[in-house]
């Protein structure tokens, strides 16, 4: 047989006869502490893989043998009472880290009844097994697999407080959330993922009820009064930054506010809010497309007008200036150096971005939507005990992907907001649906979480009852505001004079091949000339009428003639401008297209 | 007939299709004339309701409604279930565009035969016609040896295989005797001698090779004849599904129904059947692996119609209906933009803008709905 090889991070470092024995004779090393405890050995494909590297997820397991954890109570107790430490367990051979690769040689048991003799590890807990997402995430045992896994992607995605450094972080973009709380069905590793300090999200008390199809289709209804109290309410910061580059001969930029003699001089109103170190203030407002730094460059090709134009140099504007669309207020200024002893300055901008129709929220679960309404306070339903809704989302959410961890943390925190303490959501051992239904009941409510709720409109008692719980919703970035785009006319490609793309360059929708072929297949011909040709890059050119090549017209003497035979029996056609760059093309790889011109029939 | 209502039919015999005609006849056969008048006129009426509007994209339409059903399809192969290991059938996305390719055979070709309809039930006669279509080699039935001091080669047939497959050593010589083009030395009861003229122990064992890969029974390319159980109407029949395909030779068997047995392979129809049939073909295998998305068959007509319209079987794509359109600008946006532009050029090619992807490229209406319809003067009533 083959000799197996042995790499080690990666690299082939050798052969071994025996690619199991000194796989075992390496974690035996590494158990006795021989070794360092974040390596990890695996063997498979005839191959012995070593791994020491960096960014490898890792995470421990107790060890066992002949289907025996060596975790034994007494160790417990022993940590309990601070005579062990969690390091001596690793040191003692009772528990090791593993990571994804070594596991493909470990079989791992979930609980401790379940051990054989074949079994090599142990799991510490079985939600250890569960990455930090779907840890922190409440219930999820309860939903569908794939449902829980969108939830945990989200969370990526949710506003809250990131990192309580905020005031002196310069991040290119970040978004914040006023009023970040903890949520109230929560799990064991909340304070460990630090959720409790840097929460993602607000506990919204949500109904669940089709609202007059305003939440059709995964929409959500929030309420107007909440949002005034600033429910969801964020900042968006965004942090644009300049340096005063060095030049050859002692040339430099300049950081000033620019004046007229400046070459790109945009005009004295523009630089109004700029200090006089051409830096804006702090807390002045700023447009979109506002200077933000006022910077002057000197002139590119120094020796080039020196010598030929006796001209005085001329400095050129190179001021910075927020994006297109991201107005704000600036927030925060910082000047320093860069590492070649530039001046360097940062300037943030902040612009506060209240709920809007078309934000998207989420809850952990994975139940996402977007704010369809934004319903008067007084206009919502309101239960028995006089409470309205923060949002109302639709029950037909629910039945299809069976998202039964959504429904559980509903009544989950609204036991836990009449109690005043948080319930346990952690996979496996959450707090169980009886316990919450009986505690309900006890504090008068109905054990399902549904309750009775009257119309705000018409003031009467809805026929069926309203399951209104708490949830802890994510604000996602995903903001309409910084998506929200039209165009009647605007700019165009240089190229092919066609509409650009894009938000950020004013640009149209596309209209694909697959809009095309809809487009065909119901006849549409005029709708389609109109949006391919009409509303794009139609073009009025000179043809020849005998030689068939594009002739051009001479605009001072006001005549029509054709280059490349002379004739001037020259006629107007309109065709699309990417077919004239076409017959350009055309002649550049040595083929000459002739158009042939007849009457319209 | 009532000579008023005969008139009343040949008012309409230009306007409706011949098989229809004579529906709406036997239908309103106890109808007076009043009465006949009025289901014609009314039968008439649904009759154009029904067609196409002058200016329909047909075929892009025919297009869409296969190509969305199509992203749906994932890639399956299943198994038939047969008596026998079975024999599995490429399914759903890869054998549409085994179709579509109309040029390539398919990864696995297959011969669904079925047994003449006296005995598709019988199991064992359908048994025994398998036996006989399937390959069967000398290798597959014995022994070859060769004797080096004689230079002869033996043949041991198993005894117990041989007599199940119905085979006399007569034949097996026979056979044999074709292949090699050497008279058998000996027949005995066991075994068959020959002695071929090889100087050399190389050509003795090209003839002993030779000799093993003779066919013995069966058809060339039929590896495997498998039973299928089929039911219909609460009765059993079967049918043979064969690995690999050879529907000429398969067609000749006896026993078969030779208009209810087809092959997978679309060139192979063509090559045995002809182009009336492989659109027939086309036709029948399309609707049955679309048959739960529910798609119009008149869509799928019309792609088997473009499919074999030339009168050979023609992919879509860059070799086939796409490659040889008319329209130099449409090959060009298609694929290919600079070969098909040259060889346009060398050989002075013209186009006439008459399709909608030239069209579109120009920056013209499309010749299809709303831009088929033009104003035309008519210069003879402006004389008046
Ligand atoms: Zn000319």
């Amino acid at each position: 047989m083959n000799k197996a090889s042995v790499y080690l991070d990666g690299s082939l470092i050798g052969f071994h006869e025996e690619p199991e024995e000194i796989a075992e004779e390496i974690r035996g090393k590494r158990r006795r502490g021989e070794l360092p405890k974040t390596l990890t050995v695996s063997n498979y494909d005839n191959s012995v893989y070593i791994n020491t590297d960096k960014g490898r997820a890792i995470r421990p397991l107790i060890i066992v043998e002949d289907g025996k954890p060596k975790l034994t109570e007494e160790h417990i107790e022993k940590v309990k009472k601070d005579e062990m430490s969690f390091e001596d367990l690793f040191k003692n051979g009772i528990i090791e880290y593993l990571d994804a690769e070594e596991e493909e040689n470990a079989y791992i048991a979930m609980e401790e009844e379940e051990l054989t003799e074949e079994h090599t590890h142990l799991e510490i807990h079985p939600t250890l097994s569960l990455g930090i997402p779907s840890a922190v995430n409440p219930y999820p045992e309860h939903s569908h697999s794939v449902r829980t896994a969108k939830g945990d992607s989200m969370m990526r995605q949710a506003m809250g407080l990131y990192s309580p450094t905020t005031n002196i972080r310069t991040d290119t973009q970040g978004y914040y959330l006023f009023y970040p709380q903890k949520p109230l069905t929560g799990t064991k590793y909340d304070e460990k993922a630090g959720l409790t300090t840097r929460p993602i999200g607000q506990n919204f008390v949500v109904a669940i009820m089709p609202y007059r199809a305003y939440n059709i289709d995964d929409a959500i209804i929030l309420n107007k009064g909440s949002v005034e109290r600033a429910l969801s309410r964020g900042s968006y910061l965004r942090t644009y930054s300049s340096k005063e580059r060095r030049y050859a001969a002692g040339q430099r930029d300049r950081f000033e506010i620019p004046t007229e003699e400046v070459q790109g001089y945009r005009g004295e109103e523009e630089y109004t809010h700029l200090g006089e170190d051409g830096i804006a203030n702090p807390e002045t407002e700023v447009e979109a497309g506002g200077v933000l730094i006022g910077k002057t460059s000197p002139p590119r090709f120094l020796e080039e007008t020196s010598e030929l134009t006796p001209m005085e140099e001329k400095r050129k504007e190179d001021s910075k200036t927020t994006r297109p669309n991201a107005a704000g207020k600036v927030d925060w200024v910082m000047a320093t150096e860069d590492e070649n002893g530039s001046r360097l300055v940062k300037v943030r901008t902040r612009k506060t971005m209240p709920p809007l129709v078309g934000d998207k929220f989420a809850a952990r679960s994975g139940q996402k939507g977007v704010v369809g309404l934004i319903e008067d306070e007084e206009d919502l339903p309101w239960s028995e005990n006089g409470i309205q809704p923060d949002m109302i989302f639709n029950s037909h959410a629910v039945p299809s992907r069976m998202t039964v961890g959504h429904l559980l943390e509903a009544i989950g925190s609204k036991k836990a907001s009449i109690e005043g303490e948080k319930t346990d959501g952690t996979a496996f051992e959450g707090e169980p649906k009886e316990k919450l239904e009986e505690t309900l009941e006890k504090h008068g409510f109905r054990p399902t979480g549904k309750e009775i709720m009257y119309d705000g409109k018409t003031g009467r008692r809805i026929e069926a009852k309203i399951f209104v719980g708490v949830v802890y919703y994510e604000r996602l970035e995903h903001l309409v505001s910084k998506k929200i785009r039209a165009r009647s006319t605007g700019p165009v490609q240089i190229l092919t004079r066609q509409p650009t793309e894009g938000r950020s360059r004013k640009g149209g929708l596309r209209i694909g091949v697959m809009e095309r072929d809809c487009l065909i297949s119901h006849g549409a011909s005029m709708l389609l000339q109109e949006r391919l040709m009409d509303e794009s890059d139609e073009t009025i050119q000179y043809v020849c009428e005998s030689c068939g090549s594009i002739a051009v017209k001479n605009q001072i003497k006001g005549e029509t003639y054709c280059e490349s035979c002379g004739s001037k029996e020259v006629e107007k056609v309109k065709m699309s401008y990417t077919f004239k760059l076409l017959l350009n093309e055309l002649k550049s790889i040595g083929i000459k297209p002739k158009l042939g011109l007849r009457d319209k029939a | 007939m009532a000579k008023g209502k005969k008139k009343i039919y040949q008012k309409y015999e230009e306007e409706l299709p011949e098989k229809l005609l004579e529906e709406t006849k036997k239908e309103t056969k106890d109808l007076n004339q009043k009465q006949t008048e009025k289901v014609m006129e009314e039968v008439l009426k649904e009759y154009k309701k029904r067609q196409v509007e002058p200016g329909e994209a047909a075929g892009a339409i025919a297009a869409q409604s296969i190509g969305e059903r199509a992203t749906q399809m994932t890639l399956k192969t299943f198994h038939v279930a047969g008596l026998s290991e079975g024999v599995s059938v490429v399914q759903g996305l890869p054998r549409l565009e085994e179709l579509i390719e109309t040029r390539k055979t398919p990864k696995k070709e297959v011969c669904r035969i079925r047994p003449k309809k006296e005995i598709e039930k019988n199991k064992e006669k359908v048994v025994k016609i398998a036996k006989k279509i399937e390959e069967t080699k000398t290798n597959d039935i014995g022994k070859v040896e060769e004797d080096l001091v004689e230079e002869k080669i033996i043949i041991k047939p198993d005894m117990e295989k041989i007599e199940k497959l119905g085979i006399e050593m007569n034949e097996i010589a026979e056979k044999i005797k074709e292949k090699i083009r050497r008279k058998p030395e000996k027949i005995e009861k066991d075994k068959i001698i020959f002695k071929p003229k090889a100087s050399t122990l190389k050509s003795l064992r090209r003839y002993v090779e030779k000799a093993e890969n003779t066919r013995i029974i069966g058809i060339e390319g039929i590896e495997k004849a498998t039973l299928v159980e089929k039911e219909e109407n609460g009765e059993t029949r079967y049918e043979i599904h064969t690995d690999g395909s050879n529907l000429k030779e398969v067609l000749k068997t006896d026993d078969i129904d030779p208009e209810k047995t087809d092959s997978n392979s679309i060139p192979e129809i063509y090559k045995t059947l002809g182009i009336e049939a492989t659109r027939k073909m086309l036709y029948k295998e399309l609707m049955e692996i679309t048959e739960e998305y529910n798609i119009n068959k008149r869509h799928i007509l019309l792609i088997s119609d473009a499919l074999t319209r030339s009168g050979r079987p023609t992919p879509i794509g860059r070799h086939g209906i796409s490659g040889e359109k008319e329209s130099v600008l449409a090959r060009a946006a298609f694929e290919e933009q600079i070969k098909h532009l040259l060889k346009a050029a060398q050989k002075g090619e013209k186009d006439e803008l008459k399709g909608v992807a030239e069209n579109i490229i120009v920056g013209n209406p499309i010749p299809v709905g709303t831009g088929m319809v033009d104003l035309r003067i008519d210069l003879e009533k402006q004389k008046n």
